[in-house]
């Protein structure tokens, strides 16, 4: 049996990046649709 | 293992402490443009890098006076957020904005872009710099600063060592010009365009 944390390809931290950046992407368009405030709390209004 | 352990709980404090301060620096931002807008100023003069900036350094200060600021490092990654900043900032470009500066401004930026790159490594090969150090400071100083230094260190497989030595000059240089050009722009009378530019 071959260890299964090998069978996981490593990602380098250029491509980690990449997929952060687009999730965090797709996390700001979801809160556009959803109509998220920005500033989140408003605390200074 | 109790090292393990440690560094999980110091990865997650310090990425929930990164994302705290960037939410800090929205709620900022919105009060200190109201609080311009309530005094007739509508453009923001203090913009939200600067905010960015000034809570990280108070951050940085009250870790290190703490002495947590070494627990909290695994979650505080400057280079791999520097990355997923570039992919924002791709997503977020707009070509039509681009289109709409027509020929004339893709070219000027050609022009620029070229002959300041160009000049910068020039003037690096007569201070005898390596030649990955010479490509990362050419496209900080020609481009954006640390994003493009960081974006080039990838690409020319630069040490870490270097990219420090781009990312200070940068910041060095860039911190002090952020505060004084505005101000020197308005007392030479410069108009927006000009300034901006």
């Amino acid at each position: 049996m071959s260890d299964p944390r090998r069978m996981l390809p490593k990602l380098s931290e250029d491509w980690l990046s990449v997929l952060v950046g687009l999730l965090v992407v797709l996390l700001v368009a979801l809160g556009g649709l959803a109509k998220v405030p920005w500033p989140l709390f408003g605390w200074f209004k | 293992m109790e090292k393990t352990k440690r560094g999980v709980i110091g990865l997650v404090v310090g990425l929930a402490l990164v994302g705290a301060l960037t939410l800090l620096v929205a709620e900022f931002d919105t009060a200190i443009a109201k609080w311009f807008a309530g005094r007739g100023v509508a453009q923001n003069p203090l913009e939200y890098p600067l905010i960015a900036v000034a809570l990280g350094l108070i951050a940085n200060a009250l870790l290190r006076g703490t002495k947590t600021h070494a627990f909290v490092q695994p979650g505080i990654r400057t280079e791999f957020f520097l990355k997923v900043g570039l992919v924002l900032m791709a997503a977020g470009l707009n070509i039509n904005v681009i289109m709409k500066q027509g020929a004339g401004g893709l070219l000027q930026a050609l022009v620029l872009v070229t002959s300041v790159f160009f000049f910068t490594w020039w003037l690096a090969t007569r201070f005898k710099l390596p030649p990955q150090l010479k490509a990362v400071m050419a496209c900080a100083v020609s481009i954006c600063g640390v994003s493009a230094a960081i974006a080039a260190a990838g690409a020319v497989l630069a040490k870490k060592k270097e990219v420090t030595y781009v990312t200070a000059l940068v910041i060095v240089t860039a911190l002090p010009l952020m505060i004084l050009m505005p101000w020197l722009a308005r007392a030479m009378g410069l108009s927006e365009t000009v300034a901006g530019a």
